[in-house]
């Protein structure tokens, strides 16, 4: 049974079946593009089609109900596909390429005459013409996500599933190889995941072959009326066998099996891609919307505090930046959209120019953001570095405080280690883990460290300055600076154990037990070892002025005592008027 | 040597000579110049035949008119303009030049 439509040519009714009416429309659509350039050329396609129609009006007074494909394939046999119907031109000369080309297919052609029309599908066209360029097509009738691969076999030949194990297989090792060094100087794109961008981007920009036409094409057959009638009984065939692919894949049944599985997961991955850009999309729309409505034209909150200060400063920056990023994300899903639609036949596929254009614009946007994000992170590296920066050294805003509650000063630091935060405080280490310290240390010698608070407004007389320190090497001082008199004492080098500290404590505890709440954790610490820690005492700072400087330094051109220690710590410094 | 490939070029020289020569003393409808050509074994595909009519036409060898046709749609008739005649005596002329070469040729041995 077949569908059976009526078509109206030049006044005249006929009934013919529908796979026979397309196979016309295509005949006729060539002939028309092939004249489509002579002068006269419409009138010669309307003669060839009122040549058909006369053809048709014979076949009806012979009893022809319905024109079937058949009909129409040894009409188009006998009027000739447009590559032959070339003759000589007036001039002649410029005819010689032409005449040639013809000579090469009359004789296929009467070939192909004198063959049995019935027996078209069992040779089925598949004379790939070595005149034809192949051209590559994603094969929408052998898919498993988008056709990328089974037209990659159509093209470069070869079994479309042993291109998709091929595939998988070249991904898992990509991804092997991607983490070679070699690829770190391009850690800007995602290195791994550069085939499956290939297969993403094939899926979008190759044309997917739907009609006779393009799947000859794909194939690399020549577009000729017999070819394009054979394919067309070929698919028809395929489909009244209700098989969603040709019958050759089937061979490969349990592999088939796992690459349509595998195909099946792809698809949830991809549709869970989509589904988190479509989030990220709203997330980033509603963020900016809300800025433009929001009353105080301010930052909602829940944007990172780091764009705070690009906002304010370069609005224009940021809004570019923010429509950017939201047309990377809209693009993909755009097209995507676009690409189920026009699948299930509800809108046109885009045109070759239109897929450019939107993967243009979004290799543009793309570029955009990556150039808007340098500078963007620049700024926001500049804010950071005036919020963390502290008397010229990086230090982060726990240990600022710290500095600044102490009334404590940094004199002496590394100007190079402004990279690394190698001066500030920590918690941890004493014997009650909550009590925060000073600390520095460096990969070579600490021999720059220098921290001093000044303590003014005091009355003449004589005081005693205590920290608690430690420190690994010879080279760290506890100083005080009275009436431009400068007093030192050498920190001892411990290291992490022991200390007069622990010293202290264990001696305690061993004359009274009963202090362990005290002395037990002290002398417990690291396992029993203690943890470095000395009091250091400076006695006989005589004062006739108001002001005493105090502090830890290791620079030598200070302490005029080399240095060797790598790290220092300090604590409790405590100045008392002794007399 | 392509002996196909010679004789199809020798019937495409030959093709507007023969249509001229068809019309010379009466005019004929498409078909029936398709079928003649056909039955001389001067067309293979009927396709070739309409673009030089065309050509033909438009270089005023050949003019045409619509008739009715009882049965299909309504059909062009050909017949030769004077230029048509005019060409066709050159023709002839030029042909027997080279009936003449030919059969010089063929008794030269």
């Amino acid at each position: 049974m077949k569908k059976n439509i009526t078509i109206n040519m030049f006044g005249q009714l006929y009934a013919i079946d529908e796979d026979a009416y397309e196979l016309l429309k295509n005949y006729l659509d060539a002939i028309r593009q092939h004249f489509r350039k002579e002068e006269g050329g419409d009138e010669i396609a309307d003669d060839i089609e009122g040549r058909i129609g006369e053809l048709f009006t014979e076949l009806k007074s012979s009893g022809v109900q319905a024109i079937t494909i058949e009909h129409v394939e040894s009409i188009i046999k006998r009027i000739g596909n447009p590559e032959d119907m070339e003759s000589p031109a007036a001039d002649g000369s410029a005819d010689e390429a032409t005449q040639t080309q013809n000579t090469s297919s009359t004789p296929e052609g009467q070939q192909q005459a004198n063959s049995n029309t019935a027996s078209t599908s069992a040779n089925s066209g598949t004379k790939p013409n070595s005149g034809t360029r192949k051209k590559y097509y994603r094969d929408g009738n052998d898919k498993i996500i988008a056709g990328v691969l089974s037209g990659a076999a159509n093209y470069f030949g070869g079994d479309p599933l042993a291109w998709r194990l091929g595939y998988v297989l070249f991904v898992v090792l990509w991804n092997s190889v991607s983490n070679w060094a070699i690829f770190d100087h391009f850690n800007f794109v995602p290195v791994f995941s550069i085939p499956i961008l290939l297969y993403i981007l094939l899926a979008f920009l190759a044309p997917c072959a739907k009609t006779p036409e393009e799947r000859l094409k794909m194939k690399g057959i020549d577009v000729t009326p017999q070819n394009l009638a054979d394919e067309l009984a070929q698919q028809a065939k395929e489909r009244g066998d209700g098989l969603p692919y040709p019958p050759k894949s089937k061979q490969h049944g349990c592999l088939n099996a796992f690459m349509t599985v595998m195909g099946v997961l792809v698809k949830i991955m991809i549709g869970a891609f989509f589904l988190f850009m479509f989030i990220t999309f709203l997330v980033v729309f509603v963020a900016l919307i809300s800025i433009i409505f929001s009353p105080t034209n301010e930052m909602p909150s829940f944007i990172d505090s780091e764009l705070i200060p690009i906002y304010t400063e370069h609005p224009f920056l940021f809004w570019f930046t923010g429509i950017c990023v939201l047309l990377i994300l809209f693009i993909p899903g755009y097209c995507a959209l676009h690409s189920l639609l026009s699948s299930s036949g509800k809108t046109a596929p885009m045109s070759m120019s239109q897929r450019w254009m939107w993967f243009g614009l979004w290799i543009a946007t793309i570029i955009a953001v990556t150039v808007c994000g340098v500078n963007i992170s620049k700024i926001a590296h500049k804010h950071f570095m005036k919020d963390n920066t502290f008397e010229g050294v990086l230090m982060n805003n726990t240990d600022q405080n710290y500095f600044k509650l102490t009334q404590f000063h940094l004199k002496g630091a590394n100007p190079d280690s402004n990279d690394v935060w190698h001066i500030h405080t920590e918690i941890g280490q004493y014997y009650d883990d909550r009590i925060r310290y000073f600390s520095a240390w460096d990969d070579g010698i600490l021999d720059y460290y220098q921290i001093e608070r000044a303590d003014t407004f005091l009355s003449p007389g004589i005081y005693r300055l205590t920290a608690i320190t430690r420190t690994d090497a010879q080279g760290a001082y506890l100083y005080a600076i009275a009436d431009e008199k400068k007093l030192q004492t050498a920190i001892p080098a411990n290291g992490e154990q022991g200390g007069n500290i622990w010293e202290e404590a264990k001696t305690k505890l061993s004359l009274n037990p009963a202090d362990s709440l005290t002395y037990g954790g002290i002398v417990a610490s690291n396992d029993s070892t203690g943890c470095g820690w000395n009091k250091v005492t400076l006695d006989n700072i005589v004062l006739t002025g108001n002001t005493i400087k105090y502090g830890v330094s290791t620079i030598p051109t200070f302490t005029n005592a080399p240095c060797y220690c790598t790290w220092v710590n300090s604590m409790d410094f405590l100045l008392e008027k002794v007399k | 040597m392509n002996i196909e490939n010679a004789k199809s070029q020798m019937r495409k020289g030959m093709l507007e000579y023969c249509i001229l020569l068809l019309l010379k003393h009466q005019p004929a409808y498409t078909s029936d110049i398709i079928n003649k050509l056909k039955d001389a074994d001067l067309l293979v595909v009927e396709g070739t035949l309409y673009p030089l009519l065309t050509r033909m036409k438009n270089g005023g060898l050949l003019k045409y008119e619509w008739q009715e046709s009882t049965q299909g749609p309504p059909r062009k008739y050909y017949a030769l303009t004077d230029t048509g005649s005019a060409v066709l005596v050159e023709l002839d002329k030029a042909w027997n030049e080279i009936a003449n070469t030919v059969n010089i040729l063929k008794n030269i041995t």
